[in-house]
């Protein structure tokens, strides 16, 4: 099973964001482990993910957050403003497929 | 206009992230979000307190507090220091500085060598032997700007050291030696650094960096500060899409002092307005004050805004609005960016009014649960009613003030859902 991590200031938000794309998963019959901490939390985590998300308003971080996951092969990418405005799993899901299979 | 928000997103914001990104910055937030659970502990202890009002054999559990919420400056001044070497990419030193950094933390907040009435080993009995004598409260939330700027200096003086080794790169020293002898000299030279000043010069540094941003704090804790600095940090930074993390190493270095000093003042004395807890009170739904606009989202006439507030409502309940500043969205968008910057102006303007004419009492001991509903922080922060009132008046503002833009931004909105709806029927 792949492992996704949410990363926001504390972990809240992302904590809702984290919660729609696992029932979206559910959902369509697909496994995925995703969940949401603060991005201070990277360094015990990204070991052992396989794709990194960013919530829109760390855009400023994206640079950093990738030179630390490169070490480990990990993807960043941040969640669209539009998906994580609704909260919306699937479309998160959609995206989260299209870097890595599930 | 127009020229103004290019400017803001093309020019500042990148410019503030880039501040936010410095590792100097990022590693005091870090270290206090990795302290979080002790300003928890703390915050619990306060709620557990207000049953010890009713129940008269419960017991005080402030010494629980003590020990957690009143260890955040020494937390800090190891935490800082190994942050900032991991971040530099000196990960095998890093408990080192952590080390240094509480070396330097307790001889920067003054200890007294001396005689403390007496404990003798043997017996488990006191007679009269050495002792240090430090003020608890500057383990807590006084230590705090001694804590950083210490934590700052050990890093410091840790990397510089960590990226200049006194051994070649093919030595025939084991690794440890190597490790051993890089932190050596770097440890002694910041202890020594204290040394001198406590001990040999008698010099209370601790009492020098506080006068030092004392004028600071004085601002801070001004109605112009309280205002301005929260319309920022809160309203019009976050207005741009950066989140209101970026200014919490500021934040901390007033609110968590304020609070502090506030937990022991004596009664009678003025008390410090400027708390998190204070700024709980007008953040209902979240920066900006965004609770009332997402229950009036919720019957908007737009499809689009009327999903995105079913989908926000709930953390927007718990003063999580990260989805909704994004989903309406506010940020970076005018018609509702203005409403945002007069509640984000009135909030902070009533509450801080309030309570220097006294009408809401000030917060008095910490409370760090932002994300419970806000009525409930309001009576848990200022134990009165007059604290619920409070934020049920700052929330009706808000409802009045995001109204009627909200209108106009749904009757927008709808009337483009509507011509893409003809366009798709032709």
């Amino acid at each position: 099973m792949k492992n996704v991590l949410l990363v926001c200031g504390t972990g809240a938000s992302s904590g809702f964001m984290a919660k729609n794309i696992r029932k979206a998963a559910k959902d369509i019959g697909k496994e995925v482990s995703v969940k949401a901490r603060s991005d201070s939390e990277l360094d015990e985590y990204i070991e052992e993910i396989d794709l990194l998300l960013v919530g829109p308003h760390l855009k400023y971080m994206l640079d950093d957050l990738k030179k630390a996951a490169e070490p480990y092969n990990v993807p960043v990418q941040i969640i669209s403003e539009e998906a994580y405005g609704s909260l919306n799993g699937a479309a998160v899901l959609e995206q989260i497929e299209k870097i890595i299979e599930l | 206009m127009k020229k103004f928000m290019d400017w803001m997103s093309e020019k500042f914001a990148p410019k503030i992230n880039k501040f936010a990104r410095n590792p100097w910055i990022s590693s005091i937030q870090e270290a206090i979000l990795a302290a979080m659970p002790l300003i928890l502990i703390g915050s619990f202890v306060t709620l557990f307190n207000i049953i010890g009002e009713y129940v008269s054999w419960f017991p005080d559990l402030s010494l629980i507090s003590n020990f957690s919420f009143g260890l955040l400056s020494l937390c800090l001044a190891y935490q800082i220091p190994f942050i900032l070497m991991e971040k530099k990419k000196h990960r095998k030193t890093a408990k080192q500085a952590g080390m240094a950094g509480l070396s330097l933390f307790l001889l920067l907040i003054y200890p007294m060598a001396g005689d403390i009435a007496g404990y003798a080993a043997e017996d488990d009995s006191f007679t009269g032997t050495e002792g240090l004598t430090i003020f608890l409260g500057r383990l807590g939330t006084e230590g705090m700007l001694a804590a950083i700027l210490g934590g700052l200096l050990v890093g410091f003086i840790m990397n510089l050291f960590a990226k200049h080794t006194f051994f070649k790169e093919d030595t025939a020293m084991p690794d440890f030696i190597t490790v051993w002898f890089d932190t050596l000299i770097p440890m002694l030279l910041i202890i020594l650094i204290g040394w001198i000043f406590t001990f040999q010069m008698e010099i209370s540094l601790f009492t020098i960096i506080n006068k030092i941003f004392e004028p600071f704090i004085a601002v801070g804790q001004s109605f112009w500060g309280f205002v301005l600095f929260n319309f920022l940090a809160f309203t019009f930074l976050y207005s741009f899409g950066i989140s209101t993390w970026v200014l919490y190493p500021v934040m901390a270095a007033i609110i968590f002092p304020a609070i502090g000093d506030n937990s022991v003042a004596a009664p009678g004395s003025e008390l410090f307005i400027h708390t998190g807890e204070t700024v709980n009170l007008f953040l209902i739904g979240g920066g900006g004050t965004t609770l009332a606009l997402n229950i009036m989202m919720l019957r908007a006439k737009s499809k689009r805004l009327k999903v995105v507030g079913r989908s926000c409502i709930v953390p927007s309940v718990f003063n999580i609005n990260e989805p909704v500043v994004f989903g309406a969205p506010i940020a970076f968008n005018p018609i509702l960016m203005v409403p945002m910057w007069i509640v984000g102006l009135l909030g902070p303007a009533i509450t801080y009014l309030s309570m220097s004419l006294g009408l809401v009492p000030i917060p008095t001991q910490v409370f760090n649960f932002w994300y419970l509903p806000s009525p409930i922080v309001g009576y848990m922060v200022t134990k009165s009613f007059a604290g619920v009132l409070l934020v049920l008046i700052i929330f009706a503002l808000s409802c009045i003030i995001y109204y009627p833009f909200l209108k106009v931004y749904d009757r927008q909105e709808y009337a483009k859902e509507q011509e893409s709806l003809k366009k798709k029927a032709v």
